[in-house]
C-alpha cells in the first residue's frame, strides 16, 4: 500500500494519472515534424478511456546543432477545436516532462515527416504581442532538449510621493522592477515593472480609515495595437497565494513597446495580488490571452514589500487624521447636499444618542408625514453634547434644514444599527436609485427558490448570452450559505466601475459560461 | 423539459429535471426581487393594489424595502418575511393583508408590524 493509497484510499495508479493523464492513455500515433527549417515538431496522439483523442505538440527550436525546447501545445475535446498552449507550471508540468521525455526516447527508432498538419501548429496571428516565454522549471532531461534559463534581476524598492487618489490629499508610490534575460522569442529580455500606490481616507461613520490601493503591471516588450482583455495569472510558485484574474492590457503610449495592466475584472484582485507580494514567496506571472500562454515570468521573492507598504500605510494614515482624531472628524457635509437640495422638507438633522451613549449628529430622510425617519446617515460622533450641538446646528445650518433633538425608539435603532446586526428597515422604493436585482425569490413548500434572468447583450458588434436559471435551496444552513454565495457572485459580476472593468468581467464571465456549457 | 439545480440540505446542488416549470412562468404572487448592496441583502416587494372590504374604499400595501445582513441569520430572517407574505395572499388569511393594508404608505408602520410577526 503505497503514501498516496494510504492518505486517500485510492491506487497509487489512479492518483498518478490524475497528476499525468497520459499515463492512462494508449499511444496510437507519433510524428515528427520536419517542415519548418527553424522548428520541429513532437506530435502525438493518444486514445483516452472514453475513447477520446487527445492530441499533444512539443515544439522546439533549432539553434545550431541543438534543439531548444518552447512549448507544448494540446488539442482535446473539453476545449474545442483548437490547439491550447499548456502552462508549463501549472497542472500540466508533469505531463509535459513525461511528453518531451518520451518524445526524445520515441525519436531513437522513428523518421521525420514533411507535411503533417502539426507543421502549421503554434503559427503567429497576425495580433500577436511579442511573446517572453519562460519558464522557472528545472530543464528537462536531455542535452539536445533543455528549456531555457531564465535570470531575473530586481532593483531596489523605489518610494514616492505622489498626488492623492479617491479624496486623499497624498498617496505614494511602492515601486520595483524586474530585467530578464535568457527569454525564448525574438527579444531574450524583458522588463517588468510593478507598481503599488497606496492611498487613505478617513471613514467617519466606522472611526477608522479606508486604505486605498492599485496595482499596475508594466510589460515590455509588449506591444499592443489598442487595449484587449487578458488572463494574468499570478500565484505564489506553492500556488497557496494569488489567482487567475481578467484584466484589461493597454498600450503605454509613455513608452515603445510597453503594455499597463492596470484594470481587474474583480473586485478583491488587488487585494489577492497585494496578499501574493506581501507573502514574500517566489511568484509566477503568467499573462494569456484566449488561446495560449504569451508571457511566464517568475518574480523573485521579496520580503521588503509588506514592510515598506505598511509604512506608507501608517505615515498616511497619520497624514489624513493629523488635524484631530477620525472619530471626532465629521463626514464632509457636501457629499450630501445634492440629495438634499432637491427635497430639504424631507430632511432633519437629529442630535442623537446610541444606547451606547455615543453622541452623534444624524442627517435623516423624514417619512412622508415628517414624524420618523425613513433612512439615516451619520455626520459625526462627539464627544460631548455641546460639541455634538454644535456642529448639528451647522449642519442644519449649512443643508437649510430643521435641527431635531430626538429620543431613539425601538424603530429608529433598528434604522441605524449596523448591518451584521439583525435588523429590519423598510424604505420607500424608487427604482431609479436600486441597482439591477440579482433574481427573484419566493417559498414552495420547504425550499427557497431563485430564479435568475436571462441576460443577452452586445460589446463591439458581438453577442454575448448569460443564461438564466433556477435553483431552489434547502432550508438548512449549507443551503443558505449557498444561496449567499450566488447573490455576492451576482453583486461582484454586476458591481459598478468603470465602463471597460464591467466590460471586460462581462464578457469573462459569459464566456466562462459558454465555455463550461460546450465541455458539460 | 426544463431543468434546475437543487441545493440540498448539504449545501451541494444536483441537476434536476421536471415535467413543467416548478414556478410557472411569473412565479407566484408572494415572490419578492432579491439584491445584495454590499453586505446587506435588499428585499423588495412589489405593491398589492386594489384590496377590498366590504364598506371601504380599496386599500393598498406599498412597494417597499426591507434590508438584512447578508449573514445566515439574515437569510433566515428573509425567508420568515417571504413566509409572512406568503401567508397573507392566502385564502383565510384576510386579517393579516388587511393588518398591512391598515398601515397605508407608512413605511415605519410596516416595519413595526413585520418586527411584530417575526419570530
Amino acid at each position: 500500500m503505497g503514501l498516496f493509497d494510504s492518505l486517500f484510499g485510492r491506487r497509487d495508479r489512479e492518483i498518478a494519472e490524475l497528476m499525468n493523464p497520459v499515463l492512462g492513455m494508449k499511444l496510437i500515433e507519433f510524428v515528427i515534424s520536419n517542415d519548418d527549417p527553424n522548428y520541429v515538431k513532437h506530435y502525438f496522439k493518444f486514445r483516452n478511456k472514453n475513447g477520446e483523442d487527445e492530441e499533444f505538440v512539443t515544439i522546439y527550436h533549432r539553434a545550431g546543432s541543438q534543439l531548444e525546447y518552447l512549448r507544448t501545445m494540446s488539442r482535446r475535446n473539453v476545449w474545442g477545436p483548437e490547439f491550447q498552449t499548456l502552462s508549463e507550471s501549472g497542472p500540466w508540468s508533469m505531463t509535459i516532462t513525461s511528453l518531451l521525455e518520451r518524445g526524445q526516447q520515441l525519436s531513437a527508432n522513428t523518421n521525420p515527416t514533411r507535411g503533417h498538419f502539426s507543421a502549421k501548429i503554434g503559427a503567429s496571428t497576425p495580433l500577436e504581442p511579442v511573446r517572453v516565454t519562460a519558464s522557472p522549471s528545472q530543464p528537462v532531461t536531455g542535452a539536445a532538449r533543455q528549456r531555457p534559463r531564465v535570470s531575473a534581476d530586481a532593483s531596489e524598492w523605489q518610494v514616492q510621493r505622489k498626488e492623492g487618489i479617491e479624496g486623499s490629499s497624498q498617496s505614494e508610490e511602492i515601486s520595483q522592477t524586474y530585467h530578464y534575460s535568457g527569454l525564448n522569442g525574438p527579444s531574450a529580455k524583458a522588463v517588468l515593472r510593478l507598481v503599488c500606490t497606496v492611498a487613505c481616507t478617513p471613514d467617519a461613520q466606522k472611526q477608522q480609515v479606508i486604505v486605498h490601493r492599485r496595482l499596475r503591471f508594466y510589460l515590455r516588450p509588449f506591444s499592443l495595437p489598442h487595449e484587449a482583455p487578458f488572463t494574468l495569472r499570478l500565484y505564489t510558485t506553492d500556488q497557496s497565494l494569488g489567482g487567475t484574474f481578467s484584466v484589461v492590457a493597454a498600450p503605454d503610449y509613455g513608452e515603445n513597446e510597453t503594455a499597463v495592466i492596470a484594470r481587474y475584472a474583480g473586485k478583491d484582485d488587488v487585494t489577492k495580488c497585494l496578499e501574493a507580494l506581501m507573502s514574500g514567496k517566489h511568484m509566477t506571472f503568467t499573462l494569456a490571452d484566449k488561446t495560449e500562454t504569451l508571457v511566464e515570468l517568475p518574480l523573485p521573492s521579496d520580503q521588503v514589500f509588506k514592510e515598506i507598504y505598511e509604512d506608507a500605510c501608517k505615515r498616511l494614515a497619520e497624514l489624513e487624521t493629523a488635524s484631530g482624531t477620525v472619530a471626532q472628524r465629521p463626514a464632509p457635509l457636501s457629499a450630501y447636499s445634492e440629495m438634499v437640495r432637491k427635497n430639504p422638507k424631507g430632511y432633519a438633522i437629529w442630535l442623537y444618542e446610541t444606547d451606547a451613549k455615543e453622541l452623534q449628529v444624524l442627517l435623516v430622510k423624514l417619512n412622508d408625514d415628517g414624524s420618523n425617519m425613513d433612512d439615516a446617515w451619520s455626520l459625526g460622533t462627539f464627544s460631548s453634547s455641546s460639541e455634538q450641538s454644535t456642529f448639528g446646528l451647522e449642519a442644519a445650518r449649512y443643508f437649510h434644514i430643521k435641527l431635531m433633538d430626538v429620543v431613539p425608539t425601538s424603530t429608529q435603532d433598528a434604522n441605524i444599527s449596523a448591518p451584521n446586526e439583525l435588523t429590519y428597515s423598510v424604505e420607500k422604493m424608487d427604482n431609479q436609485k436600486f441597482p439591477p436585482s440579482h433574481g427573484t425569490i419566493w417559498l414552495d413548500g420547504d425550499e427557497i427558490w431563485l430564479g435568475q434572468a436571462t441576460k443577452d447583450f452586445s460589446f463591439d458588434g458581438r453577442p454575448y448570452h448569460i443564461p438564466g436559471s433556477m435553483v431552489c435551496f434547502a432550508k438548512a444552513k449549507a443551503a443558505r450559505m449557498a444561496l449567499l454565495n450566488v447573490l455576492r457572485k451576482e453583486r461582484d459580476l454586476w458591481a459598478p466601475g468603470d465602463e471597460a472593468t464591467v466590460k471586460a468581467r462581462l464578457i469573462a464571465h459569459a464566456e466562462k459560461l459558454r465555455d463550461r456549457a460546450r465541455s458539460e | 423539459m426544463p431543468f434546475f439545480l437543487r441545493v440540498g440540505d448539504d449545501g451541494k446542488a444536483r441537476v434536476c429535471e421536471t415535467n413543467s416549470s416548478p414556478m410557472g412562468t411569473d412565479g407566484p404572487v408572494h415572490k419578492g426581487k432579491i439584491w445584495l448592496d454590499g453586505e446587506v441583502i435588499c428585499l423588495q416587494f412589489p405593491s398589492i393594489d386594489n384590496i377590498t372590504v366590504a364598506g371601504r374604499a380599496p386599500l393598498q400595501i406599498v412597494s417597499h424595502m426591507i434590508r438584512f445582513p447578508a449573514n445566515e441569520q439574515g437569510i433566515t430572517a428573509a425567508e420568515a418575511v417571504l413566509h409572512i407574505r406568503q401567508q397573507m395572499l392566502e385564502k383565510g388569511n384576510e386579517n393579516l393583508l388587511l393588518a398591512f393594508a391598515e398601515r397605508g404608505t407608512d413605511h415605519s408602520a410596516i416595519l413595526r408590524l413585520y418586527k411584530e410577526i417575526l419570530p
